[in-house]
C-alpha cells in the first residue's frame, strides 16, 4: 500500500514521523510460535464507542507516564506514517487524568489492518 | 478414528453440553479418550474467562463465557487429536481469537457468543490472502487448517 495514496488529511496535523505509543496488555504478548509482533486483537477501537488510545510520544515525554498504575503492560510504538498507511487517522483527543499526549487513530480496523498494525509496531517495553 | 458425543467438563462452572470426545477402535476393543490439547485449551479457556472488564485497560469487556463455550466447541469440532493448539487471544469485545502462525501461514479466527464471526488467512509461499465474515459454512477455514497447521 502507498502512504500517499493512503494519506488522507488529519484534523489535527501530526507530523508522519511522530512516534505513537500504546499499551499492550500481556494477554496479547506473542506467545512462544515464533512471532514477534504482537496479537492483532491488541489494535482495536474499544467497545465503549472510542477510538483506538495512543500516546504521541514527543508530547508526552516519558513513556513510564503511560505505563503508570499498569502493572505487567508493555509499550509499542508506530509512527504517525506507518497508520496512515493503514488507511487510518490520527486525531489528537487530549483527556483528562491522562497523561500529555492522547490521541485516537481513527478509521476501520479489519482483522487485516489490525494485523499490519501489529506487524508494523516496534517494541518499547515488554 | 471415530468421533462420539460425550460430557464434558467445563472452564465455566457447570459441566456444559456435550462436545466430542475421541473414541479409538483397536483389537481390544474401543477405548474413549480426550485428545492431549482438551485440558490445555479448558485451562486457558478458564483464565481468560477470569479476566475482569477493563483487562486492557482500554474499556474492553470481561470474556462471554458463551463465546468461550463456542471456542471450544468450534476447536472440538475442527482439530485433529493430534493438532497444535492454536493461541487462545482475548478481544475487547468479549471474545475470543484464534491464532495459527507457522512462519509459512497465519490463521484468525474470531469467536462471538453465537460461533465464528471472521477469519483472516495469509499464505506467505502462495501469496493467497484472505479475510472474511463466517457463514454456516466453515469448509474454508476447516480446509486451511488441515492443509496448513
Amino acid at each position: 500500500m502507498s502512504g500517499t495514496a493512503a494519506r488522507s488529511p488529519d484534523p489535527d496535523d501530526v507530523p508522519d514521523d511522530a512516534e505513537l505509543w500504546r499499551r499492550i496488555h500481556p494477554q496479547h504478548y506473542p506467545q512462544g510460535d515464533g512471532r514477534t509482533w504482537p496479537y492483532s486483537a491488541a489494535f482495536e477501537d474499544s467497545p465503549n464507542g472510542t477510538s483506538m488510545s495512543v500516546f504521541i510520544a514527543s508530547e508526552c515525554g516519558d513513556y513510564n507516564l503511560v505505563l503508570a498504575g499498569h502493572l505487567g503492560f508493555g509499550l509499542v510504538a508506530l509512527s504517525a506514517l506507518q497508520v496512515r498507511e493503514c488507511g487510518l487517522e490520527v486525531v489528537r483527543k487530549p483527556m483528562e487524568g491522562q497523561p500529555p499526549g492522547h490521541a485516537e487513530v481513527v478509521g476501520k480496523k479489519t482483522k487485516s489492518i489490525s494485523r499490519k498494525l501489529a506487524k508494523a509496531c516496534r517494541w518499547v517495553v515488554r | 478414528m471415530s468421533t462420539s458425543a460425550a460430557t464434558c467438563v467445563g472452564f465455566n462452572k457447570e459441566p456444559v453440553e456435550p462436545v466430542r470426545q475421541w473414541q479409538v477402535s483397536t483389537r481390544e476393543g474401543t477405548v474413549k479418550h480426550t485428545p492431549q490439547w482438551l485440558n490445555s485449551l479448558l485451562d486457558e479457556l478458564t483464565a481468560l474467562s477470569r479476566l475482569p472488564a477493563n483487562w486492557d485497560s482500554y474499556g474492553a469487556r470481561a470474556i462471554d463465557t458463551q463465546a468461550a463455550f463456542m471456542a471450544a466447541k468450534f476447536l472440538c469440532d475442527v482439530l485433529r487429536e493430534d493438532s497444535v493448539l492454536p493461541k487462545l487471544v482475548p478481544t475487547v469485545r468479549g471474545n475470543i481469537q484464534l491464532e495459527w502462525y507457522n512462519g509459512r501461514a497465519e490463521l484468525e479466527v474470531e469467536i462471538g457468543a453465537q460461533g465464528p464471526l471472521t477469519a483472516c488467512f495469509i499464505d506467505h509461499q502462495s501469496r493467497e490472502e484472505w479475510e472474511s465474515e463466517i457463514t454456516a459454512d466453515l469448509t474454508a477455514i476447516v480446509d486451511k487448517i488441515k492443509a496448513c497447521f
